[in-house]
Formats: structure tokens, C-alpha cells, sequence
């Protein structure tokens, strides 16, 4: 079939999938075959990556955002994204990749010591090789055998950092090495390890290190598994290291935490042998019906290691709660492990890389402008309210369905009949404002007025509707909402088709919480004497804290804050029937706010010692108000109305859970059931099925691919992945 | 409208996932036999790149006759009248899983020869940090210690980017029939006499793709595949070895999916 036009691509949803596919299927080595047009809820891209700038240009997200260095598929487009942009330095402070991304190596976790204090754990992750998405990089091809390799190295250097000083791991370690292997040869290698089994034990520390290096060379350079003899001699290993360490470590919180790590790498190692994972097709997939801590806890790992802190923290970040609430802590293990071994041992250059500024501001605000420049059209205020199938009567015979009509709510009309122009200059530095720019809105003076809100799932107004017919307004669907809004507007393809059905019930979504503070004094002044830093594991209602201080000289404040800190969370979810009511999000809007104070005045003091006042409770006098300035004001608890926070409530702000049994519902971008239709999002099977910019990314190049044949598979870093 | 003047997304060419490249050639589990004798086994006495070579052909001449073992016994009942497996069981399809993973495995084997250091073990990926002192994160706080003197270290691969650059191919293919050719060609291969084996079918009683010719052009960087298809040839997925001609040795794979007319 020949065409005299471009294949008109409909793109719903603006968030990290839906502008992956768009930034795709616009490349220049397309030559047009492609026109996108995105569709847009409100004034701006992003979903639960939106930002906006706020009263004093101060920057409010939906919640803390944090890029993992492993993250290639992101960083990749990013980088491509910013290298066409071509910002003046001289006029843009935030003119490459490089100015917007900033290494983040200092973390930590929250640590409860047995002796009855929160003690936070600080790391600087060391900094790996290369940097994130770097263009024509080769990657490995990793198999689980090389990440078990790899973990049980970090075991041995556990290990020999547990060890007293001055006993080097290898100085005491005649026992094994009386029987170490030419490790040369994988015959050799195989032979030395039936040898020490049939010592049944390991009497010392150092002998278990050798130990243990055999078997990660066994794991890391073995083509073919002999799991009965792996999985003997690393149960032998296990056992006279938990023998060794168990009573030594419980006193010496640092011994501790570096046990419970040990001991987590042992049960992981154990788990892949038993399940044979490294033979299984299915990866580490093959897991996935087991919740994460089950599965160690069946494999051998201690209950205090499966309750540690890093434990905590690894679900903290997938907020990983069932229906938000913390005594369900679920995750599917498989996901969780790849998740885990991923960030842990392929992240480059840094963990994590935090934001210069806004996530809109940093990530959308340049690919709107670069897919702007590729031609692409944006609708924003179009709110989708259906996505209508094709007749089955009506279809030929040998005819797959498909998507005959998308129905939009139009929210606000643009004065003229133009694009909407949804950035603002600040500073020199295309941003995202926090509200919609009602001038250019028709009747916009009495849209303000009137309070609309074009965000939320519950303010339903609008200035008209729209249809989209296939053929006629776009030929190819993308459909990138967040997964809590998919059952609201895809009531057609859930009631035909069972796997949409299962789909949307099967694979849960939760509300999150976060909130902003600013403040005129410094951390140091707070009580807290180390760097800046990001915290999980910590208590609920906010179980992870970031510093944001570097954001300070981003804002236009006449006296920039001192420190800026991020706190988010899961929020425990309410019956749906509640959720339909509507006064329901302002309700939470409040309840956030009373979590908030709570935590503020309860709970912080564990991590900030002197962000007490002398007779008790939090100094809201450090919290600085745009409206005035420290002495004037809203004081005591009052004066915690003039931070910002936010309850990410709305079906597309919701967060979509890994949880166990679940995973395999998911519908993959490359799903071919509908011949005009593709899916992009975190809740998709897009290879990395946890909630991420990570996922959602590989989603949208997935979908992407699914339309138009590129990228190719491979390149799509992480998707051919254990 | 007319659904021939819809636009439709194109057939995917798959829709999932690899997980295991090592197990995509085998049902999981499976163990050659001489991996379950491993240990106490004799040891070749060569070098290990040697070695690695000899394993290497054992191992792919083994899922070679594993494949047409399979497509043998698969084959009797298929062509036969009564009950056993079916066009619907997938069994061609599984056999093309089957061949198209020997290329992967194949491909793989070279990739590890590639990088194989003397000590015999395959050293990260270039682009990885050394193993070496990285302890991963949770090291911070106490000294990293220098690993223990049995620790082989891994021969650092200081290669420059431009020569890790795949080289160009180019495709003569004498055929009017639709074809799918991918190539997976070990770096620096340019400038090397190459030799084509055969290209071979799961099934055993297919007849083989024979005359495929590799020739190379270093001033290009590039290498040119000369392939002729008969027109009656049957449809499937065909495999076969390129070889160093100098010295035997296996530098990549060569796969065809060829369409039915």
C-alpha cells in the first residue's frame, strides 16, 4: 500500500513512556514516515514524573526521583535528547546531560539496632566504569551465573572485612588452600570442590573465603552446571559460616549489618541453585509466584536478615506494600532480585544520579521541545474517556480487532485554536509551572475562578468532547496512561478480553505520599553532620528521606533555603468505594498533611537529633514561607502549610506494584492481539516489570518498536536480561 | 473503512523476552554428560584457549546431534499417518528455537574465545570495572582489603573503541526467494580467509545450503556474503560455522531464515 501522507500515530499519555515512544518514532532516520500527536490530561507532560514550579520558582513533584545508574535505556534517550537540543551554555544553565544529571554516591539505610536506636547507615557507593547510556556502548550479556559470581565476591569481601584486623583473609587459610585448586582449568576447579566436600566443614574463616572463591569462579566461568555438586558445597560453605558468624556479629552493629548482607548472598546463591535458576529459560522470572523475603527466608536467610534494613529498604523504594499497608510488605522475588543484582552490579558511574532541578524541568521540558522541533503535535487538556473497539460483526474475515475510535473529554479550549505553549522561562531555563497559564485558555479568568482542576480524577468538568476515528484522525494507537487508569478508560477492551480483565485486576496499584520542606538553617544545625544524602528503610508514614539542597540555587528565593529536603512514601489505600466520593482527595490531601506533621514531630528526630525545639517537638520556625519571610507569617504547626506535599490519589498518579503471582499478567507492548494498538508504561511486561523511569522507557521503545520495527529488540538494554 | 487501507502494526518477530541464553539450546537442566563427571575428569593437556577451542567444537558438535537427534525422533511420527506430534504441537517452530539457539550458543562460545585471557578465564566485559577491590557497596567504612593471592586476575582489555566497531556487511544474494540472513562475526575477523561451512536445517533429511562464500575487503572494513538459494529450496532456518581458514578456528555464525515461497 502506498501513501501520499505520514502514518498518524495517536500517543496518550505524556509521562517517561509515552514521550519514549514519541522521542522513537520521530527520529530523524524515519524520514516522517511518522506523525505523532500526544494527548495530554492538563497543562503539562510528565505523569508521575510532572513538576512544576511553585510561588518563589520553588520546584514541587509528585514525589522524590531519584535516576539509578543502571538505568541505559533512560540515560540513553536523555542524553540524545540533550545532544539535538543544542542549549547555548551561555544563556541555559542546564545546557547538557551532564548539567542536568548529577552522581549521587552517598546513601543509606535506616538501621533499628538491637540496642534500641535508629542508627543510619552510610555508604559512598564506590564509582563503577563509564557512565549511564553511553552511545555505541557494548554491554554485557549478563547470565545469573556471572551475577552470582559477582555476589559472592561481595560476600568474600564482606567476609574479610568481618574478619579481626590483622588477620588477612588468606594468612590463616591453610586449610583450603592446602586443597586449593589450580583454579585454571573448570575439570580442576570441579575436582578440588568434591575434594573439600568430603571435608564436610570449614573450620575457619579464612578456609570459607577460599571456599567461597571457588565457587564463584565455578559460577562465574562453568558453561554447564553440576548444581547437585555446586548446591553441596555451597550448603557445606553456608553452614560453617553461619556457625562461624551468627553469635559473633550480634553485638557489634557494624559486624551486624555486614552479616545480614553475607547472609542474604548466601540465601540467594542457595535459592538460584535450588531452583535452577541458572538453567531456567525463564530467568529469574521463574521466581515470581514467590513473595521476596519468603523466598529467602525458604532458601535460609535468618528472619533478622529478611527484617534488616537493607531488606526494608528494597522494598521501601518499589513501595512495595500491598494495598499500601506496611505490615504486607510483597514483592515477586524474581523481579525484586533482578532489580537488585542490576542496581547493584551493572550501575555505571554512580548508584544514583540526582536531578539539577525539576523532573519536568530536567526530562520533559527537552523532549517537548525537541519532538516540538520533529514535528510533533501536542493536545494538551484532552482527558481520554473510552477507547472503542472495532465491530466483531462488522470485521473480514482473518481481521484482528482493533481500535476504531478514542474519545476525549476536551478540558479547556486554547484562545485562538492553536497549541497550547506550556513552558515557562525561569532563569533562562525552560520549566514546567505548578498551574496552567489561564490566559491562554478560553474563559481561562473564570476557569481560575472557579477553581478547575484538570488533574484530578474527580473534577470532571470540561469544555467539550472530541473524537478520534481511525483512518481519519490517527491510524496507530500508543497507550501510555498510568496503569490505576486503565480499567476507567478501556471499559470496552476489559469487558471483551479476559487477559485485559485479568490484567487490570491482577496487577494492583497504590497511592503514594510525599512532601517538600524548605528550610532556613542548615543540616548541620539540624544535627545531621554528613553529606548530603538519600535515606530508606526508615519509618512509616515517610520511610524514605533525600536531601535536595543542591536545588536551592535553582529557585528564585531572595534568600535561598539553607536545606531543602524530599520525604515520600506509600499511603495506606481506602476501599474503592470510598475513593469514588467526592470529596475524596481533598480528604487526603489532609490526611498527608496530618502524616506529615506527625512524622515531622514524632518520628524525625531519629535522623535530625536537633530538629527538636527545647521543650519538645519540631521547630517550625526553620521552615521558610515564599509568602514571608521567617519573623512574619502562619507560626508553630501553621506554619507547615506554606511547605508543599502531596496524596498521589488520582488512578494515574497511582503506583504499580511487583506483587508475587502477578507479573504474568501484565500485557507486553509487543502484544500483537490488536493490530493498531500498543501499551507503554511501567505496568506493562516490558522486560523490567517494577515501577521506574527504567521501565517505563524500555516501554515506550518497546511500543515503539512494536509499531515501527525500531529500535531493534537488542538495543532495548535490559529486555534480553535474565 | 477498508481494513487493506488500515494501517496495521507489522508481524512482531517475538514478543518475549531471552532470559537464558545458556538454556535456549536444551531442555533446562539437562546436562552433557561431561559436566556431571566434571569433577575427577581428565584434563586435556593443551593451553586453555586450546582447550576452550576443543571444548567449544565437543560442545556445539554435541547440540548438533542433539538437534537432529530430536528432529529424528520428532520426525517419524509427524510424517507418519497415526496419533503423535502434530503441525499444531509447534514442533517446527521449536526445532527453529532449537537451531536458532545453537547459532546463539555458538555465537557465544566465540565471544568468550574472544576475550579468553591467558590464565583461562574470561575476563569482564571491557566496558565493566574490574572486579578486583570492588567490594559493591556495602564495603564503605572499612578498608578494602586487596583480594587474596588465588583470585586470578583478569587480564585488563584495553582494546580502543573504534576496533570493537562490528564490520560491514554486504549481502549477495542470488535468490527470488524472501530471506532473513544474520550474521554474527568475532571483531578484527577482516583481512582473515573465512570459510563458510555448510548451512544445515534441524531436520537431518533437509537438504543443506551449500556454496556460501565470505570474502573480505580490510580497506573497507567490511566483508561481503556471496549466497546462492534455490528457488525450490524448502523453507526453514539453516546454521553453519564461519572459520578462520588458517587455522580452523571458529570466528562467528551465519543464520538464514529462509520463507516459504
Amino acid at each position: 500500500m502506498t501513501r501520499g501522507r505520514p502514518i498518524e500515530v495517536a500517543i496518550i499519555g505524556g509521562g517517561c513512556a509515552g514521550v519514549s515512544a514519541a522521542f522513537e518514532l520521530t527520529r530523524p532516520e524515519h524520514q516522517g514516515r511518522y506523525h505523532v500527536t500526544m494527548y495530554q490530561l492538563g497543562w503539562r507532560l510528565g505523569g508521575k514524573g510532572a513538576s512544576g514550579r511553585g510561588p518563589a520558582d520553588r520546584i514541587q513533584e509528585h514525589g522524590l526521583h531519584l535516576w539509578m545508574g543502571f538505568y541505559e535505556n533512560a540515560f540513553r534517550l536523555m542524553r540524545e535528547c540533550y545532544a539535538e537540543l543544542r542549549r547555548d551554555p551561555a544563556t541555559c544553565p542546564i545546557a547538557d546531560w551532564r548539567d542536568a544529571f548529577t552522581p549521587d554516591p552517598f546513601n543509606g539505610v535506616a538501621d533499628y539496632s538491637p540496642s534500641g536506636r535508629w542508627l543510619p547507615w552510610k555508604v559512598h557507593l564506590p564509582p563503577f566504569e563509564g557512565l549511564p547510556g553511553e552511545p555505541g556502548a557494548t554491554l554485557p550479556r549478563w547470565t545469573v551465573g556471572e551475577y552470582l559470581a559477582r555476589a559472592l565476591e561481595l560476600l568474600r569481601t564482606l567476609l574479610s572485612a568481618i574478619q579481626a584486623p590483622g588477620s588477612p583473609p588468606s594468612a590463616s587459610g591453610a586449610e583450603a588452600s592446602g586443597s586449593a585448586p589450580g583454579v585454571g582449568s573448570p575439570e580442576a576447579l570441579l575436582e578440588s570442590m568434591a575434594r573439600l566436600l568430603k571435608l564436610g566443614g570449614f573450620a575457619s574463616l579464612a578456609a570459607v573465603v577460599e571456599a567461597l572463591n571457588l565457587l564463584e569462579v565455578a559460577l562465574g566461568t562453568l558453561r554447564r552446571y553440576p548444581m547437585e555438586l555446586l548446591l553441596r558445597f555451597h550448603d557445606m560453605v553456608a553452614s560453617s559460616l553461619r556457625g562461624l558468624m551468627e553469635q559473633q556479629v550480634a553485638a557489634d552493629d557494624e559486624l551486624r549489618r555486614l552479616w545480614e548482607i553475607a547472609d542474604l548472598v548466601l540465601a540467594v546463591v542457595r535459592g538460584a541453585l535450588r531452583f535452577r535458576l541458572l538453567a531456567d529459560p525463564r530467568g529469574f522470572d521463574a521466581i515470581d509466584d514467590y513473595d521476596c523475603r519468603e523466598w529467602l527466608r525458604l532458601n535460609g536467610a535468618s528472619e533478622r536478615s529478611i527484617n534488616s534494613a537493607f531488606i526494608r529498604a528494597l522494598y521501601d523504594l518499589a513501595f512495595a506494600y500491598e494495598d499500601g499497608d506496611a505490615r504486607r510488605p510483597r514483592i515477586a522475588a524474581g523481579q525484586a532480585l533482578r532489580g537488585a543484582l542490576r542496581a547493584f552490579f551493572t550501575y555505571r558511574g554512580a548508584f544514583f544520579w540526582k536531578m539539577r532541578s525539576g523532573m519536568g524541568d530536567i526530562v520533559f521540558a527537552p523532549f517537548y521541545e525537541v519532538l516540538k522541533r520533529r514535528g510533533a503535535s501536542f493536545a494538551f487538556f484532552h482527558r481520554l474517556e473510552s477507547v472503542r473497539l472495532s465491530d466483531p460483526a462488522r470485521r473480514a474475515p482473518g481481521e484482528r480487532p482493533h481500535v476504531e475510535a478514542l474519545e476525549f473529554d476536551v478540558q479547556a479550549e486554547v484562545a485562538g485554536g492553536g497549541e497550547y505553549q506550556p513552558l515557562v522561562d525561569v532563569r533562562g531555563l525552560p520549566c514546567w509551572p505548578a498551574a496552567p497559564d489561564w490566559s491562554q485558555l478560553v474563559d481561562g479568568e473564570r476557569l481560575q475562578r472557579e477553581g478547575w482542576r484538570f488533574e484530578s480524577a474527580w473534577d470532571l468538568r470540561k469544555a467539550g468532547t472530541r473524537v478520534l476515528r481511525v483512518g481519519q484522525d490517527f491510524d496507530l494507537v500508543v497507550l501510555a496512561v498510568g496503569g490505576g487508569a486503565v480499567r476507567g478508560v478501556c471499559r470496552e477492551l476489559v469487558d471483551q478480553d479476559p487477559r485485559w480483565r485479568a490484567m487490570v485486576e491482577r496487577v494492583k496499584t497504590v497511592p503514594t505520599q510525599a512532601f517538600q520542606l524548605w528550610l532556613g538553617t542548615g543540616m548541620r544545625e539540624l544535627g545531621w553532620h554528613d553529606g548530603p544524602i538519600n535515606i530508606s528503610g526508615f519509618v512509616k508514614p515517610f520511610d524514605t528521606w533525600a536531601d535536595m539542597t543542591h536545588l536551592a540555587s535553582e529557585e528564585s528565593w531572595p534568600r535561598p533555603p539553607r536545606a531543602i529536603a524530599y520525604f515520600c512514601s506509600v499511603l495506606p489505600d481506602t476501599p474503592e468505594a470510598e475513593r469514588q466520593r467526592p470529596a475524596f482527595p481533598d480528604e487526603q490531601h489532609e490526611r498527608v498533611r496530618r502524616n506529615a506533621v506527625r512524622f515531622l514531630q514524632r518520628d524525625l528526630v531519629h535522623l535530625w537529633p536537633r530538629c527538636q525545639g527545647a521543650a519538645g517537638g519540631f521547630r517550625w520556625d526553620v521552615l521558610m514561607d515564599p509568602a514571608s519571610p521567617a519573623e512574619a507569617g502562619p507560626q508553630g504547626e501553621a506554619r507547615f502549610d506554606s511547605q508543599y506535599w502531596t496524596a498521589n490519589v488520582s488512578p494515574t498518579e497511582r503506583y504499580t506494584l511487583s506483587l508475587p503471582g502477578s507479573l504474568r499478567f501484565r500485557i507486553s507492548p509487543l502484544d500483537h492481539t490488536y493490530d493498531n494498538l500498543t501499551v507503554a508504561g511501567d505496568w506493562t511486561d516490558c522486560g523490567f516489570n517494577e515501577g521506574c523511569v527504567e521501565a517505563a522507557v524500555m516501554s515506550g521503545r518497546l511500543a515503539a518498536h512494536a509499531l515501527s520495527g525500531t529500535p531493534r529488540l537488542e538495543e532495548v538494554v535490559g529486555f534480553d536480561h535474565p | 473503512m477498508n481494513p487493506d487501507e488500515r494501517v496495521k502494526r507489522p508481524e512482531p518477530g517475538r514478543t518475549q523476552p531471552i532470559r537464558n541464553w545458556w538454556t535456549m539450546f536444551g531442555p533446562p537442566g539437562a546436562q552433557p554428560p561431561s559436566a556431571e563427571a566434571g569433577a575427577g575428569a581428565a584434563i586435556p593437556p593443551a593451553d586453555p584457549v586450546s582447550r576452550g577451542v576443543e571444548m567449544g567444537y565437543r560442545v556445539i558438535e554435541e547440540y548438533m546431534r542433539q538437534g537432529q537427534n530430536v528432529a529424528r525422533m520428532m520426525g517419524v511420527p509427524y510424517a507418519g499417518a497415526g496419533g503423535g506430534v502434530g503441525p499444531g504441537d509447534g514442533m517446527p517452530q521449536r526445532m527453529a528455537t532449537l537451531m536458532r539457539s545453537f547459532a546463539d550458543f555458538a555465537g557465544l562460545w566465540m565471544e568468550m574465545l574472544g576475550t579468553m585471557s591467558p590464565a583461562g578465564f574470561p575476563p569482564r566485559a571491557p566496558d565493566m570495572a574490574s572486579p578486583l577491590g570492588t567490594a559493591g557497596p556495602f564495603s564503605a567504612g572499612v578498608v578494602a582489603p586487596e583480594p587474596p593471592p588465588t583470585t586470578p586476575a583478569p587480564a585488563p582489555v584495553a582494546t580502543a573503541p573504534e576496533a570493537l566497531a562490528a564490520p560491514g556487511v554486504t549481502l549477495e544474494l542470488d535468490t527470488r526467494r524472501r530471506a532473513e540472513v544474520s550474521i554474527d562475526l568475532r571483531m578484527r575477523s577482516v583481512g582473515i580467509p573465512l570459510r563458510v561451512h555448510d548451512l544445515r536445517a534441524p531436520e537431518p533429511d533437509v537438504p543443506r545450503l551449500t556454496g556460501a562464500r565470505l570474502e573480505t575487503a580490510p580497506e573497507e572494513d567490511r566483508v561481503t556474503l556471496r549466497l546462492r538459494i534455490p528457488d525450490d529450496h524448502p523453507p526453514g532456518i539453516y546454521s553453519g560455522l564461519i572459520l578462520d581458514e588458517r587455522t580452523g578456528m571458529p570466528r562467528g555464525t551465519i543464520s538464514v531464515r529462509l520463507f516459504a515461497p
